[in-house]
């Protein structure tokens, strides 16, 4: 009785049991360790992201138009909170919350066993002094900062700073080897994101000692601590008086554009688009019919009509056309076509024009803006050749400004209206309208602005840009502006000279278009525009320079449907100028 | 040094290395929190190695005559808990100085009664009636610890039976048809599974030849546990359900019963080979693995002492098993032979039972770790079952 083979059995049995376990170990401390090690870890410390101040944008005329602020809140120490009803009472009335909700908000973090709750988030500043001052009554209670951005001018800068916003899951993939975190801000348009690498700075990394439930015991050194390094300050060619004046000239239109570069670099001086939206609101998290409300807008307020809003450019395109007949050969100053009547009959079709001029010379029919002169002149020309100028000019292409928001615009060749009309679906109109800068031709007003600009200066494609340096906390220039220069016009310099001597007569000159910008202050040159679309009331361009003889300015106008560009458009640039001759 | 001479060396010297071992454990667990639970411990195990000597000098035969006195005690007191109910948590009874927990010592005392009841019929034990009656003893603590409830301390009174079973060479058909009732237990949450379970078994039976009767009193014992099992489950105190149920998916639940099992996996992972030093555990003090000082007593050991931790315990233990297995084909009475092989198995099970709890390769159902696990009941049951081992190696020679 009483087998020993069957307690050998027995132990046999309790072997392999214990090689399962031996296994089991083996695989969890020898060769998974580090894994548990991480975890553990993690159980213990708590990594907690110091977030740095970002960098303030500062205009020309140094005016801070974007900067950190401190947001304050107002915290509640569970265990230390001690306020008798008249203290809460009071309590309630300062931050405009309801006594019940601050008694329910203090019974809830005890019940999840918190260490802190969240009482108010963004006091105004009065309230803050007085609970500073009044800090007794409230035991427990204190007031925790935190920076966030602020833009002080709201929506006037909107389009080219830009926004910060919370950062998505898309972009922290990307920026999580920069030490972002996905609490982060991070710059989502205009120049808060082409410069956000100065901007941001470094997240710094604190580690703390928790229990448990994750509560902060201490701060304890570690040595994978980073220290917080603030963004860095990016100095910005704007000019903030004129971009202000710019915004009380848009108050009657309800949308439009207005870019202003320095006619010598091509810095931005203005850069302004409307309808606008206040970047401020994306700093506590936009809320979503705000957000449904601003995105579904017709009129698009986000968009940067500057850099990203293609429009016909309408007769403003006549100075490339002229250009491009000149440089061709097919014209010169003393050529005179088939005269005005109003109308023009081409291939079976008629054109017509936008007055009667009769018969005119270029300088004239550019003056005047005679349709009928440029539709032959383009037909001379012809469809793909004035494309070709089109293309060399910088047209149909981003002129490549530092932010993103930028549409190539289209110039239509033979290639492109064959593969939309189809290869007879179109026909000779296409080459008169493309002379008069309509049909499907599209630009933006910083490729009519960067187009003046190389004409201003030798030809030379400047590459217009709106910061100008960055400077971090020490003084140290970390980054400035060069000069980047994208090839050169095909015109002569004589050309050139002609166009300028038409710009300037057709503000100055007897029935010049321009006349609207005629000023007793300064003489401008100009050309104004009348862009046909489909909305029905056309699109007002003036586009031009300033001081005529020596350059300062490059201003371009485009103000949406508000009719005739010499009528609408040409008043402002007078004023803009007068503004930029009496701020010197 | 007289004691010593009443002690087997390999065996005592090793369960004092392994109750140091376990002090340690529990002052690295709890000092922290509250020194007190390391002196409780301390004056535990100081009673239980009183007893262990004071149990050399009662001769076997006193425990072999009381075996049923003991049982009889043990389950009264088992009833008497059920009563008295009053108590928040239903394990343990009140005493004055400290909690004791009835159902650690019954699993000495089945031991006993069991080891009693077949060494006196050890011609009989294939019979019915035998097999039949062993099971019913067993039965009792069962199931008056399942309904306290206390799902881990009842499923040692079954294996208790299944080995001692073995170990007093009852057939292992038998053994298998005896643990069929289990299998119902299961199947009857689906009753058409069980329905069918319950015809082949009968067939099966029937094709082994056994005699009608015995097949009719199995399949009929079948019924009787299957169709209790659903009663009983829904006895179950809803933190149990849930315990069986989150073995399925630990890592669902991180805050619920999961949460124990990966706590427990994080600290031993991370103690690596060596371990990060003794009171070096980051992941203890009653809070990241809760229960550490008793139940997930081995995650302090794997996180301080890492795999070499385990290897030590692992050879200790060893070296009893050795001794024991060795020195048993020359033990000569059969009730302590019986006794001597169902402790050491039933104690070493326990302790890897435990281990692989902490580590996930088993259902967490709270069963301590023998020895080192806080908690007196524990700690002194598993003394005073040495103690029976040590003097039935010591007296091997005797018939009592």
């Amino acid at each position: 009785m009483v087998g020993e083979n069957r307690l050998l059995n027995l132990s046999l049995l309790l072997a392999l049991f214990f090689s399962l376990i031996t296994v089991t170990l083996l695989n969890l401390q020898v060769f998974r360790t580090d894994r548990y090690r991480t975890l553990s870890e993690e159980n213990c410390f708590k990594k907690e992201i110091v977030v740095p101040v970002r960098g303030s944008i500062i205009s020309s005329d140094n005016a801070v138009i974007a900067t950190s602020k401190r947001y304050f809140s107002l915290y509640g120490e569970v265990s230390k909170i001690n306020m008798d009803a008249g203290a809460i009472g009071k309590l309630s009335e300062l931050i405009a919350i309801q006594p019940d909700s601050i008694n329910a908000l203090i019974k809830m973090s005890r019940i999840y066993d918190e260490r802190d709750v969240l009482l108010k988030s963004n006091l105004d500043i009065a309230t803050v002094t007085f609970l500073e001052e009044n800090g007794g009554m409230y035991q427990g209670l204190s007031i925790r900062s935190h920076p966030r951005r602020f833009y002080p001018y709201e929506y006037v800068y909107s389009h080219v700073l830009g926004y910060v916003g919370n950062i998505t899951q898309t972009e922290y993939e990307k920026y999580k080897q920069l030490g972002y975190s996905i609490t982060d801000f991070i710059g989502k348009t205009g120049v808060e994101r082409s410069y956000e690498k100065y901007l941001k700075g470094q997240n710094g990394i604190k580690y703390f000692e928790t229990d448990v439930y994750g509560r902060v015991i201490r701060e304890i050194e570690k040595k994978n601590a980073v220290e917080k390094i603030n963004g860095n300050d990016v100095y910005v060619t704007l000019n903030h008086r004129m971009q202000m004046y710019i915004d009380t000239l848009m108050t009657e239109n309800e949308s439009g554009c207005i870019l202003l570069l320095d006619a010598k670099d091509g810095s931005v001086i203005s850069m302004y688009s409307k309808p606008s939206f206040d970047p401020n609101i994306f700093v506590y998290g936009i809320r979503r019919d705000m957000w449904d409300y601003l995105k579904r807008n017709p009129l698009s307020p986000f968009l940067n009509r500057c850099t990203d809003g293609v429009y016909p450019p309408g007769s403003t395109f006549k100075i490339l056309t002229t250009l491009s007949g000149l440089n061709e050969g097919f014209i010169d100053s003393q050529t005179y076509f088939q005269e005005c009547n109003g109308s023009i009959m081409i291939s079976n079709r008629i054109f017509n024009c936008w007055s009667t001029h009769y018969e005119l010379d270029l300088l004239e029919a550019f003056k005047q803006s005679c349709d009928v002169y440029y539709y032959q002149l383009g037909m001379k020309i012809g469809l793909d050749k004035l494309a070709r100028y089109a293309y060399l000019s910088g047209f149909g292409d981003a002129v490549g400004i530092d932010i993103y928001e930028e549409s190539n615009g289209l110039v239509p060749d033979t290639k492109y209206l064959n593969k939309k009309y189809g290869r007879n679906g179109w026909g000779i109109g296409q080459t008169a309208n493309l002379s008069i800068g309509q049909g499907d031709l599209l630009v933006t007003p910083i490729q009519m602005a960067s187009f003046l600009l190389a004409i201003l200066n030798g030809g030379e494609k400047i590459i217009p840009h709106i910061v100008d340096s960055i400077i971090d906390k020490q003084n140290e220039v970390r980054f400035r502006h060069k000069k980047k220069i994208n090839g050169k016009l095909v015109f002569s310099n004589e050309d050139m000279a002609f166009i300028r001597l038409c710009m300037t007569e057709a503000v100055n000159g007897d029935k010049g278009t321009g006349a609207g910008a005629k000023s007793s202050l300064c003489s401008i040159s100009g050309k104004t525009g009348t862009a046909e679309n489909s909305a029905g009331i056309p699109h007002a361009w003036f586009v031009s320079y300033f001081p005529s003889d020596n350059p300062e300015v490059v201003c371009v106008i485009v103000l949406e449907n508000s009719g005739h560009g010499g009528e609408m458009a040409a008043p402002f640039a007078k004023r803009i100028a007068e503004k930029w001759m009496n701020m010197k | 040094m007289n004691l010593l001479k009443k002690t087997d060396k390999p065996i005592f010297i090793s369960l004092v290395l392994i109750l140091i071992f376990g002090l340690l454990m529990v002052f690295s667990a709890t000092y922290k929190q509250d020194i007190s639970f390391f002196f409780k411990q301390i004056v535990w195990v100081a009673i239980s190695i009183f007893i262990f000597f004071l149990i050399q000098f009662v001769p076997m035969k006193v425990f072999y005559i009381s075996s049923y006195l003991l049982y009889f005690l043990s389950m009264l007191l088992l009833v008497f808990l059920k009563l008295l109910n009053a108590s928040y948590v239903e394990r343990w009874i009140d005493i004055g100085f400290a909690y004791i927990q009835p159902s650690e010592f019954a699993k000495l005392t089945l031991i006993l009664a069991l080891a009693r009841y077949l060494s006196n019929r050890y011609r009989d034990v294939n019979k019915t009636n035998v097999l039949f009656i062993s099971t019913l003893i067993a039965l009792l603590p069962f199931t008056l610890v399942f309904i306290q409830p206390d799902l881990g301390t009842s499923l040692i009174f079954l294996i208790i039976l299944i080995i001692i079973l073995y170990l007093a060479d009852v057939k292992v058909t038998y053994i298998i048809v005896l643990m069929t009732p289990l299998l119902s237990v299961v199947f009857s949450f689906i009753p058409f599974v069980w329905i069918i379970y319950l015809f082949v078994l009968g067939y099966a039976l029937y094709l082994g030849r056994m005699n009608i009767l015995n097949i009719i009193k199995i399949v009929f014992m079948n019924i009787f546990v299957g169709g209790l099992s659903p009663v009983l489950w829904g006895l179950l105190k809803e933190y149990q359900k849930v315990r069986i149920l989150s073995y399925l998916k630990p890592h669902k639940d991180i805050h619920g019963f999961g949460w124990n099992l990966l706590q427990s996996k994080i600290a031993i992972g991370s103690g690596g080979f060596w371990g990060n030093g003794f009171l070096k555990g980051t992941q203890k003090g009653l809070d990241f693995v809760p229960q550490q000082h008793t139940d997930f007593i081995f995650s302090v050991i794997g996180e301080e002492f890492g795999f070499f931790g385990f290897v030590i315990l692992s050879v200790l233990i060893f070296v009893i098993v050795y001794r024991t297995v060795s020195v048993f084909p020359l033990i000569k009475s059969r009730y302590s032979k019986l006794l001597a092989g169902a402790i050491l198995t039933v104690t070493v099970l326990q302790m890897l039972l435990n281990i692989s709890m902490t580590i996930g390769i088993l259902p967490i159902v709270g069963i301590p770790l023998n020895f080192i696990s806080y908690g007196g009941s524990s700690l002194f049951t598993s003394v005073v079952m040495f103690a029976l081992l040590n003097k039935i190696i010591l007296d091997r020679g005797n018939y009592w």
